[in-house]
């Protein structure tokens, strides 16, 4: 399960160009509100990405130990209560996971997929986040009156690892939130399009039968990707 | 046939607010003035309840409630839908989990959220083509906007078969409006009868508006529907339609503020 581990040593030596603070691993008793629950502008402190900033987000799997060695929550630019108001924003979570339980084929593709879904499933309070799948924005609406309460990236990082351990197949994660104004938010999305390139190339692989490389429209991503034609030509 | 000046005991009170919305549906004839009642039941509601969350909903293709209230409208629900719908592979959305994300991320762009309310506008309804997944996920995201405000009111079309097919199936109060015309107050008689079977309600009462005479009451046939107030022709309205000004700069002792207000007091509403 090599897939996407470019990708992530990509990302990581982006973020690295901006100022890293490593914020503390440690269960949370941040409550959870329902997925019918909503953040209205009238209740919210301010955005993290708008229409006017750049809100991007993506979960990106490996099972190599080298490059998600433990749990972690990474901060790029300012806290929760350091901000006043709508600001550029990024999540990246890198998810290690154990490779024998990632199956082959359909099911590798549903577990890549399952894993991804878990933003849509997260729900701490005074975080609400909204995403648009086709214009790969993620945005989040910060509640007023929970940042009065202390919410923090510590916290919200610490859930967001929780979730993903709800999953078998995962035995670490690494979040890292990006609010630094000065951050190439458009290199990363880039880096999140090639991501969601190669698993679309998954997806197409696993539905056609087409064995001649000189022939499919997506040559160029398995080219890139070590191990996409090994799927292949496995399959 | 009971004249509503008389409050009316409420088995909903603040109990049922605490447990959801109240939601207001307004629906009755064409031209009796549904949307100019709806738009003052927002100014009233956001009058006795600043700390409230409102939302109007204009479920009316003609969106003629976003102009009574002075918002403009950019985006509907039916934009959402269309594009959603029709472009589900262009978009590249993978699954219904994607789509369901999609749709709610692009109604908070349709939301218009201002002082005091919010607002939505449904827009035309769907032409050729099956939108069925888009438009019960249309549904369901409408009704979790609508859990998240204390007051919602929906201004409807002619009918209720509308509001239960493209809006929600359930409300708390539908308002019924007619004028004098036997041609209103039939409207009014079988729209209850729709909505008994189609909608999910708790109470149910009629705003006469633009009565003449008040002398012309007695000739009103409403069945047993209980009748929340009666509005005369009001000259200040009239005058505000024609220049399309917002309902909000209406005086408060114009004749249908007051009688709308007598009807959400009626109803324990305000």
């Amino acid at each position: 399960m090599k897939l996407y581990d470019q990708t992530i040593e990509r990302i990581t030596n982006l973020l690295n160009e901006s100022t890293t603070v490593e914020l503390p691993v440690r269960t949370s008793s941040w409550p959870d509100v329902s997925d019918r629950s909503m953040i209205l502008r009238s209740e919210m402190a301010y955005e993290l990405g708008s229409n006017q900033f750049p809100g991007i987000g993506a979960t990106i799997i490996t099972a190599n130990e080298d490059l998600v060695s433990g749990d972690g929550v990474f901060l790029h630019g300012k806290d929760l209560q350091e901000l006043k108001g709508d600001t550029p924003y990024a999540r990246v979570a890198f998810v290690k996971v154990d490779e024998a339980t990632l199956g082959e084929g359909e099911a590798l593709y549903r577990t890549i997929r399952d894993l991804e879904y878990v933003r849509y499933h997260f729900y701490p309070e005074g975080f609400m986040m909204r995403v648009s799948p086709s214009k790969q924005i993620e945005s989040v609406r910060i509640g007023r009156s929970a940042l009065n309460r202390g919410l923090s990236f510590e916290i919200t990082g610490n859930r967001l690892i929780e979730a993903f351990k709800k999953k078998p197949q995962v035995e670490a994660v690494q979040v890292h939130y990006v609010t630094d104004p000065d951050f190439d938010y458009k290199a990363l999305s880039k880096l999140f399009t090639e991501s969601e390139e190669i698993t679309k190339t998954i997806d197409h692989i696993l539905k056609n039968v087409i064995m001649d490389c000189n022939a499919c429209s997506l040559q160029a991503v398995c080219d890139e990707v070590e191990g996409l034609k090994e799927l292949h030509f496995k399959k | 046939m009971t004249i509503g000046m008389i409050g009316v005991e409420s088995a909903m009170g603040n109990s049922e607010k605490a447990s959801g919305p109240v939601i207001l549906a307004v629906a009755g004839k064409g031209g009796v003035g549904k949307t100019s009642i709806s738009a003052t039941m927002v100014r009233l509601l956001t009058e006795a309840h600043p700390d409230s969350n409102i939302l109007a909903i204009d479920a009316d293709p003609a969106v003629g409630l976003a102009t009574a209230l002075g918002i403009d409208v950019e985006t509907t629900i039916d934009d959402i839908r269309k594009d959603v719908a029709e472009g589900v592979e262009a978009l590249g959305l993978n699954s219904a989990v994607e789509v369901r994300n999609e749709v709610r991320y692009r109604l908070f762009d349709a939301l218009v959220e201002v002082d005091g309310f919010s607002f939505i506008a449904i827009g035309r309804p769907e032409t050729a083509g099956c939108y069925c997944k888009v438009n019960s996920y249309l549904k369901e995201v409408i009704s979790i906007l609508a859990e998240n405000f204390d007051y919602v009111v929906i201004d409807g079309e002619a009918g209720i078969e509308q509001i239960n097919r493209r809006v929600m199936e359930k409300v708390t109060h539908m308002i019924l409006i007619t004028d004098g015309s036997a041609r209103g107050t039939k409207v009014v008689r079988t729209v209850r009868d729709v909505a008994d079977e189609l909608v999910m309600y708790e109470r149910i009462g009629v705003i006469v508006n633009r009565i003449p005479s008040m002398e012309m009451t007695r000739y009103l046939d409403l069945g047993d529907i209980e009748v929340l107030s009666v509005i005369p022709s009001d000259d200040n309205l009239a005058d505000f339609d024609i220049r399309g000004e917002n309902v909000f700069y209406l005086p408060s002792d114009s004749a249908v503020v007051e009688g709308t207000r007598t009807a959400l007091k009626n109803f324990d509403i305000i």
